[in-house]
């Protein structure tokens, strides 16, 4: 009876030390981004640091840090980050926020993965492991969220009331696509397209007035 | 969130992700944007205040983050013993 006692608490200690692994499939996005302690340095600082044991396989959240992407010519902040090292500097996740004003999606916007994509895209250049990253997206509409703030639970917004969670992986050659097709007018000279869907005009500060191409 | 001119430096000639991501929104919409202005609508200035809260730094975290870092090592020597006992017992 012992015996089997022994080897009960053997592999679940086994199963409990898989779980706290960042490198096993135990952990999901969620987890990371629940263990992630604020980095104590820049991101550029981060990316730059000299391996060494003490954090290893530790999860860091980064917010608000300015990354740029040479190769594609573009600059931006992302929300937030999580990343942690194993041999080399490794993505985890980008988080982006987004706080519309009266309905949550039901699904992710095209647009929200795309952005979310271009931070991770910039971060792959600087020589970050992008191989497992997830795009989180979360929408949280702004009553909720400033309801959220006066509690003082601003990290965790997204809980407190209907706020929605997205999580898509990062497919590169999706966002080089996409890229792609917007360099043909920055570079190309082609001609801006409107877009024929509705659901983009209805969220367009143009749509009313000055869009001749407006389908609301 | 946007990165200003200030902020972009030397690299004042990229484009913006804000800019790419309304672009691949509608590409005629960041061209009215370029065009007319920006419009920035009380809701837009909540959204972005609101980011600014949300990235705010949280202070109590690492007094909470340093409490639980003995937690697997004592996974590890319980396991240890109990892998030990199991096999030698």
């Amino acid at each position: 009876m012992t015996n089997l006692l022994m080897l009960v608490a053997f592999i679940s200690g086994i199963l409990i030390l898989l779980y706290l692994q960042p490198e096993t499939s135990f952990v999901t996005i969620g987890m990371k981004m629940r263990r992630a302690t604020q980095a104590q340095w820049s991101l550029n600082e981060f990316l730059q640091m000299k391996q060494n044991r003490w954090k290893v396989n530790k999860y860091y959240s980064f917010s608000e840090e300015t990354v740029r992407s040479l190769g594609h010519r573009f600059v931006g902040r992302f929300d937030a980050a999580i990343l942690h090292w194993a041999n080399a500097p490794v993505l985890d996740a980008i988080v982006e926020y987004k706080f519309p004003v009266n309905h949550l999606p039901s699904q992710s916007r095209p647009e929200d993965v795309f952005q979310a994509g271009l931070y991770a895209l910039a971060l792959r250049e600087s020589g970050v492991s992008c191989s497992s990253t997830r795009l989180v997206v979360i929408y949280c509409l702004q009553e909720k969220a400033k309801r959220c703030v006066r509690k003082g639970s601003t990290r965790e917004c997204w809980r407190c009331g209907n706020g929605k969670v997205f999580v898509t992986r990062f497919k590169p050659k999706n966002v080089l696509r996409g890229l792609k097709r917007l360099d043909e007018v920055w570079y190309e000279g082609r001609k801006p397209r409107p877009a024929k869907e509705s659901s983009r005009c209805k969220v367009c500060p143009y749509s009313r007035d000055m869009c001749n191409y407006s389908v609301v | 969130m946007r990165v200003t001119e200030a902020e972009k430096g030397q690299f004042s000639r990229m484009r913006d992700v804000s800019d790419l991501r309304t672009q691949f929104q509608c590409e005629y919409r960041l061209h009215l944007e370029q065009k007319f202005g920006n419009s920035h609508s009380s809701a837009s200035t909540m959204g972005t205040e609101l980011h600014r809260l949300v990235s705010k730094k949280p202070n109590n975290r690492k007094q909470q983050k340093n409490d639980n870092r003995w937690i697997p090592l004592i996974i590890i020597i319980l396991t240890l013993v109990a892998g030990f006992l199991w096999i030698f017992w």
